[in-house]
């Protein structure tokens, strides 16, 4: 089982591909008193698995299905290798650009539905030093291909993909990510015990699965029909911290 | 179990509702000449109106964005002839501004969303073309929605490339003191085809996790203005004047203003604030009126 172990890393919060160093808006959060305790951790979890978490969750899934075109081309060569390696290049350059411009698609998508400069800016970021980091861990020639500055959910939904993951797994791998990112992160913004942040997020265990189910549907249906479940709030306290002088972690 | 989920896509069914009524209406403008301004005259050349949905030719009120007391622009206030949206009502609003032409869209009253006697979901579907040259105003009165009701109001602009724009929009969680019912809005604006700003939110009963600390919280009012402006001198940075309100560059010929409210009377000064700290022409700094807006 492959793909089992390939999700069990990617979702793993130890993968050094950036993401520790942001609390998705709760360092703000807290610091506005919008969350004080942890009931208020509990809903700013819940808040953020159904707006962000599931739209990010859904535009991962059309990046997986978008990358179709250059997988199959990739293990074309693979079943026919008398083929003439002109007509294989030509074909393999055609999907990469087909392949590159579905996401750039998606990414512009995406970044409509982001209407806070510092969270496209942070996405963007994410996403750069995902790719980075992964072209290392798993190099693939389509981690090679990808447009620069993707936002992070399409780079996740290139990654499950390049792992064997399937899309739904991948959904379920950025929702998992969306509340333990937070929730890890609050252990160290205030009084609560690693017990209680990991309590919060096993209560939201159905939320996720339900989100998840919901977010692959959508990834793999017309992509301008994702809904953008907007967070007006996350996105305030995204542009309140990058003004913040003191803070702990980046976002 | 009652299942209080909106529809995801409501194929427009123009010959019936899930169980209500349903409506059709339109306004469509053009250009006509040269008016006493010098400037390029609108005139309305395509008004349906179908209870409770009355487009009415109007004249000049109040302070207006971006076109303010300009005598040759087409008005049109949206009137609602009769209650509704109730549950299961099917309304369909069709916008056209043709090209060069430009038309400033008003509403007499705010939209009170009510379940009907079962509750089913309602709709409201406005579908918007803005063609080269074009420009639309539309300021509309919020929707408020009312215990008990599911209503999805949907609004697609679809802007030719040098179109501009400016849509306000104010959603009320339930009247004064009510538990509010469930409202899905959704603004897809685009340009050219591509996605400009596209906006979704689903609050009361039905949407998951929307009264939490990373949503809208405890506000009661939901509000944003998106502002397309093909020759830019837009801000091309935020501003954010209050933790509860944001201007927010999408790019370098539009921003949105995003804010929230206790209750509409704090949603709408919030707006009003970040508008006129854009200053003008879409905003201006206004005391009390007589004249509503």
């Amino acid at each position: 089982m492959r793909s089992r172990s390939a999700l069990l890393v990617l979702a793993d919060g130890r993968l050094p591909t950036g993401g520790y160093a942001h609390s998705a808006g709760l360092e703000q959060a807290i610091r506005q008193g919008w969350v004080t305790e942890i009931g208020g951790l509990r809903d700013f979890l819940r808040g953020r698995l159904h707006t962000t978490g599931l739209m990010n969750a859904a535009f991962a899934v059309a990046a997986w299905n978008a990358v179709d075109e250059f997988m199959l081309a990739e293990a074309a060569p693979a079943r026919s290798s008398n083929a003439e390696s002109t007509s294989e290049s030509t074909s393999g350059t055609a999907s990469t650009t087909s392949t590159a411009e579905a996401l750039l698609t998606l990414n512009a998508e995406l970044i409509a539905r982001t209407p806070s400069p510092a969270l496209r800016r942070i996405g963007a970021w994410l996403g750069t030093l995902m790719l980075r980091s992964m072209r290392s861990i798993h190099p693939h020639p389509l981690l090679e291909t990808l447009p620069k500055d993707l936002q992070q959910p399409l780079v996740y939904g290139a990654v499950g993909r390049v792992l064997g993951l399937s899309d739904a797994d991948t959904a379920a791998t950025i929702l998992h990510e969306a509340v333990t990112g937070p929730a890890t992160a609050a252990v160290k913004l205030m009084h609560i015990d690693p017990f209680q942040a990991h309590g919060a997020i096993i209560d939201l265990a159905a939320d996720l699965d339900e989100a998840a189910e919901r977010a692959t549907d959508f990834g793999r249906g017309d992509p301008a029909e994702i809904p953008a479940l907007s967070a007006p709030l996350s996105d305030f306290a995204a542009e309140l911290h990058e003004g913040d002088n003191v803070r702990l972690f980046a976002s | 179990m009652f299942d209080s989920s909106l529809p995801e896509t409501w194929a427009l069914n123009p010959t019936g509702s899930a169980s209500g009524m349903t409506c059709r209406a339109s306004v469509a403008t053009s250009t006509d000449g040269t008016g006493s301004s010098g400037r390029t005259r609108s005139r309305i050349d395509g008004l349906r109106r179908q209870a409770p949905l009355v487009p009415r030719p109007t004249g000049a009120s109040g302070f207006e964005p971006f076109v303010d007391g300009d005598p040759d622009i087409a008005r049109v206030a949206l009137t609602t002839a009769a209650a509704g949206p109730l549950g299961g009502d099917h309304y369909i609003f069709d916008v056209h501004v043709g090209a060069g032409s430009t038309l400033l869209l008003r509403e007499v009253s705010a939209t009170l969303v009510l379940p009907g006697a079962h509750g089913d979901p309602s709709l409201m579907h406005c579908r918007v073309t803005v063609e080269s040259g074009g420009t639309l105003i539309w300021v509309p009165e919020p929707v408020i929605a009312a215990q008990g009701c599911h209503h999805t109001h949907r609004v697609d602009i679809d802007l030719a490339e040098d179109a501009r724009l400016f849509y306000r929009e104010e959603l009320l969680l339930g009247r004064h003191g009510e538990e509010p019912g469930s409202l899905s809005s959704r603004l897809n604006v685009r340009r050219g085809g591509r996605a400009l700003s596209i906006q979704r939110f689903d609050l009361g009963p039905a949407g998951k996790g929307f009264d939490t600390p990373s949503v809208v919280g405890g506000a009661l009012g939901v509000g944003s203005v998106v502002i397309v402006e093909p020759d830019g001198g837009l801000p091309d940075a935020t501003a954010i004047a209050d933790p509860k309100s944001a201007l927010l560059p999408i790019d370098d010929t539009c921003v949105q203003v995003n804010s929230l409210g206790d209750d509409g009377l704090a949603l709408r000064k919030r707006l009003d604030a970040a508008l006129a700290a854009l200053g003008e022409p879409w905003g201006r700094e206004t005391g009390w009126s007589a004249v509503p807006r």
